[in-house]
This record gives structure tokens, C-alpha cells and sequence, in this order.
């Protein structure tokens, strides 16, 4: 039995947009982790949009507190906050220098820039896909916001890299919980070293650690070691929550990451040289 | 002026839904999963315009999601361009004539959607979706109840 003609249309033009999607899709294989010019695009209208929402949604909710009940406070209080998540993250940066360098002079000159050297950025959108992916953040490459950038919580501790492509006034950080992403990482007794994976489910595995390597306690810390050339040694990534033998020649060292995804509203974005430090 | 306020119902479904989505995932909540206003809005304008607007705005409405999630971009557009088109055709050629088979038919689809995505992303793309936290298996249930209201309010406000 033949389809009426405006059935038949839309047949034809359902396997139309499918047959788009599934070139969307097959031509990222060979990109790998490029990004395609059309999800660029839809990147670069709908951030914008995301934090212009995000903002007013802010405004908002924030009206009655800070225009009828607290009017100075609340503005103190987010300055404050702000301030505070800086100077923790100089503190941080500045202990690990300081155990690196000798010389009060050369402390002294290194050191003058890294004041600047600190972006405080506020969360404006997670992963439509999976929230231990990604994050968007509200600071972009008129900021000063370049790929490979290092991205700390509050406290200080590894939350992930900033990934091209960087808009304006936006960016997207992959998470160290992305199954695709790798930290160079060292644990903080033993100093054995491996890679940090995520496993896209907010925990984390050491890769490429031999059974014949020193004993790694549950509770052990795991920093950052510097090797892989984009975050700088000594930041904390996790802490050591299960070990067992992956195969016949590494063990399966689980790792949970400090930073809390739940609670990420602010993080630090660190645009230093590493090679300077 | 009924035919100017029907004519705006639909791009203001779409645009309030791109609206809550982000907002609502505006920051990494857990429970973020919980609801995708952007499916409510690719069936609630598939069941008013049928299986070709509905193929179309479910294609827009992946696109727009899969540009705000890190790896691959159109397999939302693939499973939300099948949920338009299969919602626009059952409603047309089933008999969806009681809210309970409507809502039934709703959630069945929403599922289907739910498990097209998750079987692709984690089979052939190996990337997996966050099972684990459970909020994600709720989604069928919430686009339901939204959908279900929304579609029933759409239909008195149309009467």
C-alpha cells in the first residue's frame, strides 16, 4: 500500500536529519578530540547565552537579600569571598615554590607575577552529557584564558585543564573525572608515579603502576608530578581508596579526587609558566 | 489573535526549555539528570505538529545539547530527531485519545529515548553516562508528568 505524499515526505525527511547526525558523529572520528565548526558554533551561541541566564538568575534570586534585608553585606561577603579563594590559592602556589627555590632573590623575582597569575572564575553550566565530564566557566580568552590551563578548587586542589576551543568570555575544563583525561601524578609517601584517568563516574584510577613498584597505602595522598608539561607538581588531586591487581603487570590503584563536584560553584584558574617555576 | 497565540506557542516551548536546561544545569548538581526539558519540548511539539516538526525540533534540540556536553556531538541529535518523529507518528496513528494512554505512551517513549542514548554513548562511543547516581533512570518519570501537564494545560488553553 503506497504512504500518502505528506506521509512519505516526512519519512524521507526524518532519514534526512538522521542521516545528518550520523555525519556529525562519523566525522569526529578522525577529528578525535577536535572540535567540529558546527559544534563550535552552537558553543559559541549558546554559552554566552548559558552565563547571561546564569546571571540573571542570580540577580534574582539575590534581589530582596542584598536590596531590602542585607544591603552591604552581601556584597562584602561574595568581595570577601572571592579575595579569599585568591590568597588561598598564592598560599598554595607559594608553599610549593618556596620548598622548590633557594635563593630569597630569585623567590623575590619569580614570585612578583604571581599575584596576576590567578583567575578566580564561577562555575556557569555542566555536562549535558555526563556531569563528571566537564564544567563551563565564565572566563574566557579576553580574561586571558588559553588551552591546557590548570583549573583548582577553592582548597587549593586539582580540578582539571582548560580545553580549546576558548570563546570570549567563556571556556570548558575538562574535569580530571573524564575517562579521556590524564594527569602525570606521584603519591605523596611512596612516590610512585603513574597517569590519574577518571572513570566518568566522579573517582579515578592510577595507570601504568607495576606490582613490582613500592607499596602505596588506602589514605595516601596523590599529587600532581609535573611530568605531563601542563599542570605544575605538587597539587593535590585525591586520596589512595583501593588497591588491588589489575593484570600481570600493574596494580588497579583507585583514587577519589579532593575537589567536590557537588559543591563547585568558584575555582581558580592558574596562568603561570610552568617552565618559568 | 488565538491564531497569533498558537503561532508563538511553539517557538516559546522550545525557547523556555533551552531556558530551564541551562539553568537548571547551571551548576554540576547530581541530580541534574533528573529532568531534560529539552525532551518534554521535542514531545510536547511533536505531539502538537507531528512526526516532521517533531524529527526537526528534536534534531535542533540534540544539537543544542550535545554542544553543551564535552565528547560527541549529534548523538543527542540522533536519539532526539528519532523521539520527534516517533512521538509525532504513534500520536497520529494510535489511538492516544485518554490521558492515561497519552501519559503511557509518553513515558514509553521517553524511556526508549533514554536507552537509545545511553546504549549508543556507552557501546559505541564508550563513554558512560552516570547510571551509578540513579537520578538519571528518573528522567522517563519527570518528562511524563511535565509533558503530560503541560500537554493537557496546551489543550483546555486551545479549547
Amino acid at each position: 500500500m503506497a504512504l500518502p505524499s505528506k506521509e512519505r515526505k516526512n519519512y524521507y525527511f526524518f532519514l534526512i536529519l538522521l542521516l545528518v547526525n550520523v555525519i556529525l558523529l562519523s566525522i569526529q572520528i578522525p577529528l578525535g578530540q577536535d572540535k567540529t565548526l558546527l559544534k563550535e558554533t552552537f558553543l559559541a551561541i549558546f554559552t554566552p547565552l548559558q552565563a547571561g541566564l546564569n546571571w540573571l538568575w542570580n540577580e534574582i534570586s539575590n534581589f530582596w537579600e542584598k536590596y531590602f534585608f542585607l544591603i552591604q553585606v552581601k556584597s562584602q561577603n561574595e568581595k570577601l569571598a572571592a579575595e579569599n579563594v585568591q590568597l588561598r590559592q598564592e598560599n598554595i602556589l607559594l608553599k610549593n615554590i618556596i620548598e622548590k627555590l633557594e635563593k630569597e632573590a630569585e623567590i623575590k623575582k619569580r614570585l612578583s607575577s604571581l599575584g596576576n597569575s590567578i583567575l578566580i572564575a564561577s562555575v556557569i553550566g555542566s555536562d549535558a552529557g555526563n556531569i563528571f565530564q566537564s564544567i563551563i566557566i565564565n572566563r574566557g580568552s579576553l580574561h586571558g584564558v588559553s588551552g591546557d590551563m590548570t583549573v583548582l578548587d577553592p582548597e587549593g586542589n586539582l580540578v582539571g585543564r582548560v580545553i580549546n576551543p576558548v570563546l570570549p568570555w567563556s571556556c570548558r575544563v575538562q574535569l580530571i573525572t573524564d575517562e579521556t583525561s590524564g594527569v602525570a601524578v606521584i603519591t605523596a609517601n611512596q612516590n610512585v608515579s603513574g597517569v590519574f584517568r577518571g572513570d566518568g563516574r566522579g573517582r579515578g584510577y592510577l595507570d601504568y603502576v607495576l606490582i613490582t613498584s613500592p607499596e602505596v597505602a588506602i589514605g595516601e595522598e596523590v599529587l600532581t608530578s609535573g611530568l605531563d608539561g601542563i599542570h605544575p607538581a605538587g597539587l593535590k588531586v585525591g586520596r589512595v581508596v583501593g588497591i588491588s591487581i589489575k593484570d600481570a603487570l600493574f596494580k588497579k590503584i583507585e583514587v577519589e579526587p579532593f575537589f567536590q563536584l557537588n559543591k563547585l560553584k568558584q575555582v581558580a584558574i592558574i596562568n603561570f609558566d610552568l617552565k618559568k617555576f | 489573535m488565538s491564531g497569533v497565540r498558537k503561532s508563538i506557542l511553539s517557538p516559546l516551548i522550545i525557547i523556555t526549555a533551552i531556558i530551564f536546561q541551562m539553568l537548571w544545569r547551571g551548576l554540576p548538581h547530581f541530580y541534574a539528570d533528573a529532568f531534560n526539558f529539552l525532551s518534554i519540548a521535542v514531545i510536547l511539539l511533536a505531539l502538537r505538529h507531528g512526526e516532521g516538526i517533531g524529527a526537526f525540533c528534536g534534531s535542533l534540540a540534540g544539537l543544542i545539547q550535545d554542544s553543551l556536553t564535552l565528547h560527541v556531538f549529534g548523538l543527542a541529535g540522533l536519539t532526539k530527531t528519532s523521539l520527534g518523529f516517533i512521538v509525532g507518528l504513534g500520536y497520529r496513528k494510535l489511538n492516544l485519545a485518554s490521558f492515561i494512554n497519552q501519559v503511557l505512551f509518553i513515558f514509553a517513549v521517553s524511556a526508549f529515548e533514554l536507552l537509545l542514548w545511553a546504549s549508543l554513548a556507552n557501546l559505541i562511543f564508550s563513554f558512560n553516562p552516570p547510571f551509578h547516581l540513579g537520578w538519571f533512570w528518573l528522567q522517563p518519570l519527570t518528562t511524563t508528568l511535565v509533558t503530560g501537564f503541560v500537554f493537557r494545560l496546551i489543550n483546555q488553553y486551545n479549547d
